[in-house]
């Protein structure tokens, strides 16, 4: 299985070199709808270090979602799915305290198509 | 014309990714036959569906279990679900199978003859969470009634467009049916999908199954589908429409230029099916031969990780004209839709009946 998965994702990089990839992520089953969302994945990290940021607090919003995760001990986050091609507004909160340090508070605004997401804060006074 | 070196390589190379796919078979999308009761009577139906049906609709909960067993394995922000039936818009309680389905965490579409959309019943399906919808028109007005069994259709599917175009947020495209009595109005058709704002358009030929078997003027010949791909393919170079060739089945030389991906035939693979009596199947339409179980008696995702070995594992399908065919490596068979059981040849072969 896992030799599986390492041949499979080569072979979307392949693809994608050839500008053919974009028809693996999303497909039409033949009496199916469109599909129509994009998972919401990305990174957090110092901005100073380039480690990962545990204990942050992502929200997110866009017209017609709103979604809420924390990142986990590597940085990482994953919020969920919202409705494809969605300008987000992105707010960071640090909720755990003084435990890896301190981090000022961001919100930015991003155009969101299915990129990772990848932020970079910088410690708080 | 031939295939460039670099076409030929982008084929060898998915052909291998799908290989590995059907090792690994991630579901990724999943049609729940939320219904067989159905407001029309097509004459080209797959699921043979009646206006009454003695299968009782799926009580919502029983489904919504299902999506917690999937929950244990997959994202389910990774897993598309899609209501089908008979007509989806028959059950009153849609929109409740809309939140509980948006309540677990899955997006979900519908597929719909547009008949019963109205402003107020989509705007509450929205509501509901609804992310995706595809509307049938299958010709102008004569004709989509004739295959649609009903004077009262397409009024019907003229309405649901404006509805379903003017929303930016619910992703929609229309499908249509070719045959012999539309292929000469296609442009009349696009030119109106274009005026009422629709994005995407998606055309499919007619699978000789269910009551489609019966009815001679809906299937194309060669030269017919040669036509088609031939229109798919401008309609493509002028970009005012999306328009593209459904995954129904392998295309040959066009393969590459009707359709943004590759022919893969995904039943079993990445997509499985709920039908209404529980069964556990690929696609709705597949023949019921290729049932694997049933959520009454087995869970759902022990039928998905254990069975589906006839489709995950294809071999058994180079037989009849795909046997010495050069382009089995490409298409793999074909469609599963279009086998009648595990040791049956191919119904059709769009790409052969192009040579004849």
């Amino acid at each position: 299985m896992k030799i599986a998965k390492v041949k499979s994702s080569v072979y979307r990089k392949v693809l994608g070199v050839f500008g053919a990839a974009g028809f693996l992520v999303t497909f039409q089953a033949c009496y199916g709808t469109p599909q129509n969302f994009i998972d919401v994945n990305g990174k957090i990290s110092d901005k100073d270090t380039q480690e990962g940021i545990s204990g942050l607090r992502v929200n997110i919003i866009s017209d017609t979602d709103s979604l809420t995760a924390t990142t986990d001990s590597a940085g990482n986050f994953y919020t969920g799915i919202i409705s494809r091609n969605n300008k987000l507004q992105i707010n960071i909160i640090d909720i755990d305290g003084e435990e890896n340090g301190s981090y000022a508070e961001l919100d930015t605004t991003i155009d969101y198509e299915d990129q990772l997401i990848d932020l970079k804060l910088s410690k708080s006074n | 014309m031939p295939l460039t070196i670099k076409q030929r390589l982008v084929k060898r190379v998915f052909a291998q990714y799908a290989k590995t796919q059907a090792e690994l078979y991630p579901l990724t999308y999943l049609f729940w036959e939320c219904t067989l009761r159905c407001n029309l009577n097509c004459i080209h139906c797959g699921s043979d569906c009646k206006k009454e049906s003695h299968i009782k609709d799926m009580p919502v909960e029983d489904f919504t279990k299902i999506l917690k067993e999937i929950s244990s394995k997959y994202k389910p922000g990774e897993v598309m679900i899609v209501l089908t039936g008979g007509e989806p818009l028959m059950r009153k309680d849609l929109e409740e199978c809309g939140k509980q389905i948006t309540a677990s965490g899955f997006p979900w579409g519908m597929v719909t003859n547009g008949l019963m959309l109205t402003q107020e019943r989509f705007d509450s399906l929205v509501k509901s969470g609804l992310r995706a919808i595809t509307l049938s028109m299958d010709g102008l007005e004569e004709n989509h009634n004739w295959m649609r069994g009903s004077n009262k259709s397409f009024a019907g599917v003229e309405r649901a467009l404006k509805i379903i175009s003017a929303n930016e947020n619910v992703v929609h495209d229309v499908v249509t049916c070719v045959n012999k009595r539309n292929l000469h109005e296609l442009e009349q058709i696009r030119q109106k999908l274009i005026s009422a704002g629709v994005k995407a358009w998606r055309l499919f030929t007619i699978a000789p199954i269910g009551r489609a078997v019966n009815y001679e003027d809906l299937h194309l010949n060669g030269s017919e589908i040669k036509t088609l791909f031939e229109y798919i393919r401008q309609c493509r170079a002028d970009k005012k429409i999306k328009t593209s060739f459904s995954c129904e089945a392998y295309a040959g030389d066009y393969d590459h230029e009707i359709r943004d991906g590759l022919f893969f035939c995904r039943a079993g693979i990445n997509i499985g099916s709920v039908l209404a009596d529980g069964s556990v199947s690929a696609c709705p339409n597949n023949n019921h031969s290729f049932v694997q179980g049933n959520i009454y008696n087995e869970s759902f995702l022990s039928i998905w990780e254990n069975k589906f070995e006839s489709m995950r594992n294809r071999k058994w399908m180079k037989n009849g004209v795909c046997k010495t065919c050069k382009d089995y490596k490409y298409c793999n068979g074909g469609a599963m839709h279009l086998r009648e059981n595990c040791k049956s040849t191919t119904l059709r072969c769009l790409s052969k009946d192009m040579t004849v």
